[in-house]
């Protein structure tokens, strides 16, 4: 009885020490808790914020986007939940403002599965005359597997700036997939005060 | 009370067989990859006479700590090595272009590569910098990243020569 008291008191010390260590360096194997923490430890663990975040977007139940700034530069860091936790995914570097410039755009295509490519299209806004942004591009319906069918048309993305002066453009390019022709500033009547040539 | 001890003794270990089947990749963590500090420095030694500096000065980045352990100086590179440490584990690692050697009179000693090996709580490596042009008693590294700059001297007291 006296052995067996023992025993048990011995793998009480180790469940404690076990949760103690699951808890202490946990998110390795099971990820952060929230998509929030596993965007503080992306930002601190690149050297970089913490940003001032404009938007949080729920791309979908797994993919959050912080849309921010900081100082200088702008970013759109996402994270991504695998299994029960939420980790670090890319999109951290920020990039620095060009003041030279009406806008600083920067973009990012990850894939995550065969149902996602997610693409990002973003940017910040220092002419004040702009108080819209325009994403011209030529899409592709891919959903279409015969090729005589899948015709091409222009499509216009359209964001009006608001106080923070980003903009996002997101899409999942293996449902559509677009060949970006130009990024357009509008002014508050629709008139092009500024237009950049991508391809 | 005998169920209950019963009770609790399942509870106890199945909670040790559960956590313990969670972890195994976190103890895989804690092993890192083979770091071959002996056959860069061989390596080193094809540039011709290799002189080492003992440096063991550490920089504060963040909550995270860099430590310049050694530094060789052969007639064709600058060659550091470091370790670093991350404060929260799982998050991105190191920048290690984000290093620019000075020497004394402020002129860069280009970076040229960096090896490294480590798991998600640091990594141990070496940097490559241009060779030195002037002789030097110190050298400045500089961490420059984004709005982060932090930076340490190295004093250059030479421990021994290589072969």
């Amino acid at each position: 009885m006296r052995r067996k008291t023992i025993r048990s008191y011995v793998e009480w010390v180790i469940a404690v020490l076990l949760i103690f260590l699951f808890f202490n360096g946990g998110h390795l194997v099971i990820g952060n808790f929230s998509a929030d923490k596993a965007h503080e430890l992306s930002e601190s663990s690149y050297h970089y914020g913490p940003s001032e975040i404009s938007r949080k977007i729920h791309y979908n139940k797994d993919i959050v986007i912080y849309l921010g700034t900081y100082k200088k530069w702008f970013s759109a860091d996402t994270v991504n939940k695998r299994g029960l936790g939420w980790f670090p995914d890319g999109g951290v570097s920020g990039r620095e403002i060009d003041t030279n410039k009406p806008l600083t755009y920067s973009w990012e295509i990850k894939h995550y599965n065969k149902k996602l490519r997610l693409a990002k299209f973003f940017g910040y806004v220092t002419d004040e005359r702009i108080s819209s942004v325009v994403l011209n591009v030529i899409a592709r319906d891919n959903t279409q597997d015969d090729i005589r069918v899948n015709q091409q048309s222009n499509v216009i993305l359209k964001e009006t700036l608001t106080e923070d002066r980003l903009f996002i453009f997101l899409w999942n390019e293996i449902e559509q997939s677009y060949a970006w022709q130009s990024i357009q500033g509008l002014d508050g009547e629709g008139k092009v005060i500024y237009e950049e040539k991508l391809n | 009370m005998k169920g209950l001890l019963q009770a609790l003794t399942i509870i106890r270990r199945t909670l040790i067989v559960i956590l313990a089947i969670v972890m195994i990749p976190q103890v895989i963590d804690l092993f890192p990859t083979s770091s071959d500090v002996k056959g860069t420095i061989k390596l080193l030694e094809q540039d011709g006479p290799v002189t080492k500096y003992k440096i063991n000065k550490r920089m504060e980045i963040d909550l995270d700590t860099f430590i310049v352990k050694t530094l060789y100086v052969t007639p064709k590179q600058v060659v550091l090595h470091y370790s670093y440490k991350s404060k929260v584990a799982g998050g991105w690692s190191l920048p290690q272009n984000a290093f620019k050697l000075f020497d004394p009179r402020g002129n860069e000693l280009q970076y040229r590569s960096s090896t490294s090996s480590g798991n998600s709580r640091g990594s141990t490596g070496f940097l490559a910098y241009d060779k030195l042009t002037v002789s030097a008693s110190n050298l400045n590294l500089i961490f420059e990243w984004y709005d982060r700059k932090v930076i340490l001297n190295l004093p250059l007291q030479k421990v021994g020569e290589g072969q």
